[in-house]
């Protein structure tokens, strides 16, 4: 299994399938649960889908980190 | 507003008690059959001493069925399917049904009791179970083939492991993986996408899903305060 990071463009796509947020919505400085509709269950399916990828993201990171931005910067290449 | 409920249409129950019927109950039938089979054939040699093996080759057949059944569907596999339109979601319910099946027929606390039962089983299942994995009897895995267990972990009485859940329409799974020597308290449920490194505890009381603990890490007691997951002490 590969853990290369993904692209921002690649993540945006996997973030807006999840999440169900428009990609215009995709800032920097959105929310992931006030302003993106993320929530525990869509936490997890991302965490799994990032797993698939070879990248690993915790509960507690996901519960941490509050924005887009800060999320992006975990699992993508800068 | 919130979008309509809609039940799921009678045929997926149908479908679901026919699974439940080869899956769930085949071992068992098959098992009881080559005991009293076993029995039947003995009885002119030894007359009543012919029930001794019986035990035996229930269990023998069970565990033999159970594994050759799992080893015939497909592998489960980690991610996110959508119910009624990915096969993954009948693949994990053939897998749930034949997981069912010690229960159903009767034999899951003889199984229990000892390691090397215990082991054949969750190995059948399709569990990566290391041998002499301390297991209380209210114990439980689920999703075996998702489930990884090492040497010398102990699950308590009410522990279960369990790589699935669902999210609205979608099924999610995801693995679970505890180290060797690590240790699951009473009432704990470790969920998918879950790892223990060795010598990892949990303590009583905790429900712990897409959470990494490093060696030796610890959740206390009754730790799950706030969100998912308690943080380790």
């Amino acid at each position: 299994m590969s853990s290369k990071k993904l692209s921002p463009a690649e993540f945006a796509a996997l973030f807006t399938e999840i999440s169900g947020a428009p990609a215009e919505a995709l800032t920097a400085q959105a929310t992931l649960r006030g302003d993106l509709g993320m929530d525990s269950m869509k936490s997890l399916e991302l965490i799994i889908a990032l797993e698939e990828r070879g990248l690993i993201l915790t509960q507690e990171q996901t519960f941490d980190i509050k924005t887009y931005g800060e999320l992006a910067a975990h699992v993508t290449a800068a | 507003m919130a979008a309509p409920v809609t039940p799921p249409p009678t045929s997926q129950a149908v479908f679901g008690d026919l699974f439940a019927l080869w899956l769930t109950w085949a071992p068992g039938i098959g098992a009881y059959a080559l005991a009293a089979w076993t029995v039947a054939a003995l009885w002119p040699y030894a007359g009543a001493a012919a029930v001794v093996p019986a035990p035996f080759a229930l269990l023998a057949g069970f565990l033999a069925l159970t594994a050759l059944i799992r080893l015939a569907l497909p592998r489960l596999k980690r991610g996110s399917y959508v119910v009624g339109r990915d096969r993954m979601v009948i693949v994990w319910y053939c897998h749930l049904a034949l997981s069912r099946g010690a229960a159903a027929a009767g034999i899951r606390p003889l199984i229990h009791t000892m390691y090397l039962t215990r082991w054949l089983y969750y190995r059948a299942l399709g569990v990566k179970i290391g041998f002499g994995v301390n297991m209380s009897m209210g114990a439980a895995i689920g999703d075996g083939p998702l489930i990884s267990v090492g040497t010398g972990s102990t699950l308590s009485e009410g522990s279960f492991l369990v790589g699935h859940t669902f999210s609205g329409e979608k099924l999610l799974l995801g693995t679970v993986e505890i180290g060797r020597c690590a240790y699951v308290g009473m009432d704990t449920t470790i969920g998918l996408s879950s790892r223990l490194a060795d010598g990892a505890r949990v303590g009583m009381g905790n429900l712990v899903y897409a959470a990494r603990l490093g060696e030796g890490e610890v959740i206390e007691d009754f730790a799950w305060a706030r969100g998912n997951p308690a943080k380790p002490q």
